[in-house]
């Protein structure tokens, strides 16, 4: 490489350090828990992706250009985060286990949609594309489902995993479709004057009852002569298409902040290594325009398409990649190119299906949350950070081993020990993923001055993955450099280093003063910090904590 | 000190960069508050100062070919995927399938150039079918070949015809020591019927036993960039003069290759005896012998790869000379890689080729190699310290129907070679006296 454009790409990667640091000493994002991008506009076209081009330039192209290097080194954190470190409210994500508790039957009723009524259901088409064909039926309450089927060879594993992950991510605030289990025997399907069928090369044609033996024919039958499948539900509102991970969709004014900005979108990332949603991707997205009764709307944004995740996936390269490599991965290719192939693949050796039909390769063993990755480079995830990762860790956290029990059993496996192997892992993961970050990064979360003490909450001991006895703190303030431990989750609040009062802002907040608190790890050392920021909110003479910010760079 | 352009563009950048960064400083001490925006987690301003600066315009409009060209790719692939041109494409060769059609990418053999063509299959019969294969390059290759196929209980009896024309073979003069200055090129036509039994008394093994009618003649050469062989070789046998010969032979095929990365190992013997018709005095033997052997290294990754040819042709009493296309020739991405194509021929060869092939993604093989060949009269001219050598590297990229794409570098005494392959073809039952294109390593 010639020295100049060593020296540029080196310059590059190290201002934004020196502007990140600018920014953090605001530090005060806004007191908001809604963010209001559900203002009128007008409907949006569609916007169509393609995936074959998606791994292409996520994988290689992107390497080539200049802007985008800049553009990451750049990056100083997500742009849709609040004093309090948390995302708002919003047509993307609406803030549920990760702030609250929820019983099982709470996440069920949460989700926009229903379940379709018992049968007949009439068949509006038939697509045959794919391993199995997919029904598209309308039940007698005029509800519209799409009915996916599972295998012939790995039964539930497809219909389980979609219905699970669903639970899953509502919960953790996205917007999904309502997708649930069903049976039904052959003769609840009708056809009538409309049917048609759809070939892989998306031509029409009317159906006929040969059509649907031949679907039905692809299938496996329960022992009772039933079908099980899973049934989702239409959005509601106008399908606009997919969104994508980066960029902004330009007809839409509400939608301000650039994707790969998004923290629900980057730490998602984490979510996805807890499920092994590998197949998160720009195609499993889908924006609608929600109109209200004046006929303007706003677009809403769905994840879609789980049916991949707990390692049920469609493999591309076999199984055992899945989770631990992209599909052309280049490091891990370059590895074994500069080893001859001695080198082997921990998950090649190691890689164990226990339950090849219901569930495929999904495990704890060889789990490792931060070298999680997806079946290609995921712009949003590339661009997280500790802090994103953070608040994806909190949220998978937050799902109890009652929860993740009762959601392995809303997947409805035939054999109780499937069950109990999926909450096993699911619990397992989810504990890899606490203990990783929130060793990694500070997790004191609720920081509040109540008599001239800051207490908090440290999520690390609450959720079992620090132990009491060991933690330990230290904190250090702005402007003076020594740094005092302390144990136990409050601390004397030093007095205040003299500072020029700043006017407030416009949320009537005047900050006076940071300090920082690291949590120490288990091999020593000490985490990344939570920045809290101390000040006077508006109408109040006295001090507070006015935000934080975690893993505060 | 002179400064480049290069240089003082970086340092520019470099110093929009920094003033982009402190511009974004000076603005996020005093962040742009309107209230209408009050209800947004961050306002228009706000993302614009946290996307935007002078240095990063200035990588735009660097970036600006990068990004048109993506951009269009995108949307081309866009475009194919709405209109499922790859889905009605697979319908397309679905439907023609039926009609026992199926169509072919790829050239005629190595150095026939880009191509196409395809095959017709029917069945006539309960047990025969009948293939018609027809190939054209833009090279000017063609290649035509009609196939009847009758099998019986363990063996398969064949009756097949091809034409061939080779426009621009590669010719650099007989024997061991040919120099490449000396590269001419010739333009080769190739007719031929004949009758093949083959039986197939175990898994692994199969013997056949084949007859064949030929005509074959050598003319100038179609490239215009390499002289005729005439100029530099005078009286070179065969050159310009049809032969019309009969071949009979009979060859033995043993597999015991598994999977790839296991141990195993493949051979091949045959022999043949050539005599040419009418006013043609040609009568000679061809001994033919491929070995193949294969060793796991890492077990389920890799596996080193040794290969050995041997071509051996005895003329007998009063035969004239063997034309020098029907000679054995070697220098390609099938045998010698660092050589150009058909770099050496003589009466007899050995070739052999240690590889080593390993995995570096579940579809794609590194494979450094080392070939040696050497050309000879006579068994005493052998001698093992005069070989042509070679070595390199290939990839190869595999789909689940087999090899897709090959890119092989060789490196020898006379520069470097790249080969591009796309799809393999099958090794012939017996090589003489019939030329192919090219053969599967």
């Amino acid at each position: 490489m010639r020295p100049v454009k060593a020296l540029l790409l080196f310059l590059l990667g190290i201002l934004p350090p020196f502007s990140a640091a600018a920014e953090s000493r605001i530090g005060l994002r806004p007191p908001l828990w809604v963010d209001r991008d559900n203002r009128p506009i007008p409907q949006p076209s569609e916007q169509i992706v393609s995936e074959l081009y998606a791994i292409v330039y996520n994988s290689w192209l992107r390497h080539l250009s200049l802007e985008y290097k800049a553009q990451c080194a750049r990056d100083s954190g997500a742009l849709n985060v609040n004093a309090w470190d948390e995302v708002p409210d919003s047509t993307w994500f609406t803030n549920r286990m990760g702030r609250q508790s929820l019983s099982f039957q709470q996440i069920v009723s949460g989700i926009e949609g229903r379940s379709p009524k018992a049968g007949p259901w009439t068949i509006i088409r038939i697509e045959d594309e794919g391993y199995t064909p997919k029904f598209r039926v309308q039940d007698a309450a005029g509800g519209t489902y799409i009915l996916k089927f599972d295998l012939p060879s790995a039964l539930e594993r497809n219909s389980a995993a979609e219905r699970i992950c669903t639970l899953i991510l509502h919960a953790a605030g996205y917007n999904v479709p309502h997708n649930s289990v069903v049976y039904f025997p052959a003769q609840d399907l009708r056809l009538n004057k409309n049917s048609y069928y759809r070939d892989a090369a998306a031509r029409r044609r009317p159906m006929t009852p040969a059509d649907l033996e031949n679907g039905l024919g692809k299938l496996k039958t329960l022992p009772d002569g039933r079908y099980r499948g899973l049934a989702s539900h239409f959005l509601p509102g106008k399908p606009l298409e997919k969104f994508l991970y980066t960029g902004t969709r330009k007809d839409d004014p509400n939608d301000l902040i650039p994707h790969e900005l998004r923290r629900e979108l980057r730490g998602l990332r984490v979510i996805a290594s807890w499920i092994n949603h590998a197949d998160v991707g720009d195609k499993n997205t889908q924006d609608v325009y929600v109109t209200a009764s004046d006929g303007r709307g706003f677009v809403k944004h769905y994840l879609l398409d789980f049916g991949s995740t707990l390692g049920s996936g469609d493999f591309v390269n076999g199984p055992y990649r899945v989770g631990h490599e992209y599909i052309f991965d280049g490091p891990a290719m370059g590895r074994a190119f500069v080893t001859l192939g001695i080198w082997r693949r921990p998950w090649e050796v190691q890689g164990k299906i226990r339950y090849p039909e219901e569930i495929g390769y999904y495990q704890a063993e060889l789990f490792e949350p931060h070298k999680w990755k997806p079946n290609y480079p995921n712009l949003a995830f590339e661009r997280m950070d500790d802090g994103d990762a953070y608040w994806g860790a909190k949220i998978v956290t937050a799902f109890s081993d009652e929860m993740i029990r009762t959601l392995a059993e809303a997947g409805e496996y035939s054999r109780s020990e499937v069950t109990a192997y999926l909450a096993d892992v699911l619990k397992r993961r989810r504990d890899a993923i606490g203990r990783y970050w929130f060793d990694k990064i500070t997790p004191l979360e609720e920081i509040l001055l109540d008599g001239g003490r800051l207490r908090f909450r440290d999520l690390g001991l609450e959720r079992g993955y620090a132990e009491e006895g060991a933690r330990s703190y230290r904190y250090w303030m702005e402007g003076v450099s020594k740094k005092q431990s302390f144990r136990g989750q409050s601390l004397e609040l030093p007095s205040l280093p003299p500072r020029k009062v700043a006017s407030p802002d416009r949320y009537g907040r005047t900050p006076l003063a940071r300090l920082w608190i690291q949590s120490n790890r288990r091999a020593g050392g000490w985490a990344l910090p939570v920045e809290v920021v101390l000040g006077h909110n508006q109408n109040s003479a006295s001090l507070g904590v006015l935000g934080w910010r975690h893993a505060a760079r | 000190m002179r400064t480049s352009r290069l240089e003082a563009f970086a340092g520019l950048a470099v110093c929009l960069y920094a003033l982009g960064g402190a511009v974004s400083l000076n603005a996020q001490k005093s962040p742009g508050e309107s209230p209408g925006d009050s209800d947004r987690i961050v306002t228009p301003q706000e993302v614009k100062k946290a996307t935007h600066s002078p240095a990063l315009s200035l990588l735009r409009i660097v970036s600006f070919p990068h990004r048109r060209t993506t951009a269009a790719m995108e949307k081309g692939l866009i475009s194919s995927e709405k209109n499922k041109i790859i889905e009605r494409f697979q319908l397309w060769t679905e439907n023609l399938r039926k009609h026992g059609v199926e169509y072919r990418f790829g050239g005629s053999g190595e150095g026939a150039g880009l191509g196409g063509g395809g095959t017709y299959t029917v069945r006539t019969g309960e047990r025969g079918t009948f293939r018609l294969l027809g190939l054209l390059t833009f090279k000017g290759y063609q290649e035509f070949l009609t196939q009847w196929t009758n099998t019986l209980p363990a063996s398969q009896l064949i009756a097949e015809g091809s034409y061939l024309w080779r426009p621009q073979e590669n010719f650099y003069g007989l024997g061991h020591g040919s120099l490449k200055e000396k590269h001419s090129n010739f333009a080769l036509r190739q007719s031929w019927a004949g009758l093949r039994w083959e039986v197939k008394p175990a898994k692994r093994f199969r013997w056949g036993a084949l007859y064949r009618l030929a005509w074959i003649s050598a003319l100038p050469g179609r490239n215009p960039a390499y002289s005729s062989p005439q100029v530099f070789f005078s009286n070179l046998p065969g050159f310009g003069a049809q032969t019309q010969l009969h071949s009979a032979g009979t060859y033995l095929d043993m597999d015991m290759l598994r999977q790839e990365y296991q141990w195993g190992g493949a051979a091949h013997w045959g022999a043949s005896y050539q005599e040419g018709l009418g006013d043609r005095n040609l009568r000679y033997f061809g001994y033919e012998m491929q070995l193949e052997g294969r060793m796991p290294i890492v077990p389920t990754s890799s596996v080193l790869v040794g290969q050995a040819n041997f071509e051996l042709n005895r003329q007998r009493g009063g035969s004239d000379p063997i034309p020098f296309y029907l000679l054995p020739h070697i220098g390609g991405s099938s045998t010698l890689r660092g050589f150009a194509l058909d770099r050496f021929y003589g009466k007899n060869l050995i070739l052999l080729s240690l590889e080593y092939r390993y995995r570096i993604h579940p579809n794609i093989q590194a494979i450094p190699f080392f070939d040696e060949g050497q050309i000879f009269d006579r068994t005493s001219d052998l001698t093992w310290l005069h070989w042509h050598r070679n070595y390199g590297i290939g990839f190869r990229f595999r789909s689940a129907t087999g090899t897709a794409l090959k890119i092989e570098y060789g490196r020898s005494r006379e520069g470097f070679q790249i080969h591009i392959t796309f799809g393999e073809r099958e090794r012939p039952p017996l090589r003489g006296p019939i030329r192919y294109g090219a053969y599967k390593r």
